[in-house]
């Protein structure tokens, strides 16, 4: 079962883990979380903002899990991804897997997050106190 | 054709999206890219560095070699820094 979410709103990770736990016919679950970092090269992060191009991120998200269920064979696979604007310390984005084992479930997190790391359109600019700057890609 | 610009291409060229008919001599992304780059200013200022302008047509990523014929929707931006 694969859900993809892309909102504006703050999201609860802890409610968002319960509920994938809910189903145990998995062995294994994953989870990652990223979130906005309070201080980065640049100086203290007042906020966040993500910029996205909706229909672009939905599709190619959706595409990721879909690849990732079919080559680990997933059981479950939740990925939420924010934009707008965020304060630091707030979650940008949660991928959860489950599947079997945890070899799999390890791998196509990963997968996962690496893959829309380089190909989902989102766009982040960090706002500083006097300035702000957009994030550079890091691989 | 829609033409979308994102993040600091969207700054630069000041405008989130606009129409613009494609003039018949316009083959490729790059082609395109070059019609923008000659046009105004402010398209030399975002473009001209092509290498770090990211292309998707319809929605999928694509070279700068992509024949646009068909394309309905092309959007301009920066590499992603999603996740």
């Amino acid at each position: 079962m694969i859900t993809v979410k892309i909102q504006k709103e703050q999201f609860n990770p802890q409610k968002i883990l319960k509920n994938a736990e809910k189903d145990k016919k998995y062995g294994a679950l994953v989870s990652f979380i990223g979130s906005v970092r309070e201080e980065t090269n640049s100086g203290k992060v007042k906020k966040l903002f993500i910029e996205h191009y909706k229909n672009m991120a939905e599709k190619i998200i959706y595409k990721t899990a879909l690849n990732a269920e079919k080559k680990w064979n997933l059981d479950y696979c939740y990925i939420i991804h924010r934009y707008g604007t965020l304060k630091a310390g707030e979650s940008i984005v949660m991928v959860i897997t489950c599947s079997k084992h945890r070899k799999e479930a390890y791998a196509a997190n990963q997968y996962i997050i690496d893959w829309l790391k380089i190909n989902a359109p989102f766009w982040k600019k960090e706002i500083f106190e006097n300035k702000s700057k957009w994030v550079k890609q890091t691989l | 054709m829609r033409v979308l610009y994102f993040a600091k291409v969207r700054e630069i060229i000041g405008l989130p999206e606009e129409n613009i008919d494609l003039p018949s001599n316009i083959q490729t992304v790059e082609d395109f890219l070059d019609y923008l780059i000659s046009k105004e200013n402010k398209y030399d200022l975002a473009l001209s560095n092509k290498e770090a302008i990211h292309i998707a047509c319809d929605e999928d990523h694509v070279d700068k070699d992509f024949i646009l014929k068909n394309t309905k929707e092309i959007a301009i931006f920066p590499p992603v820094t999603g996740g």
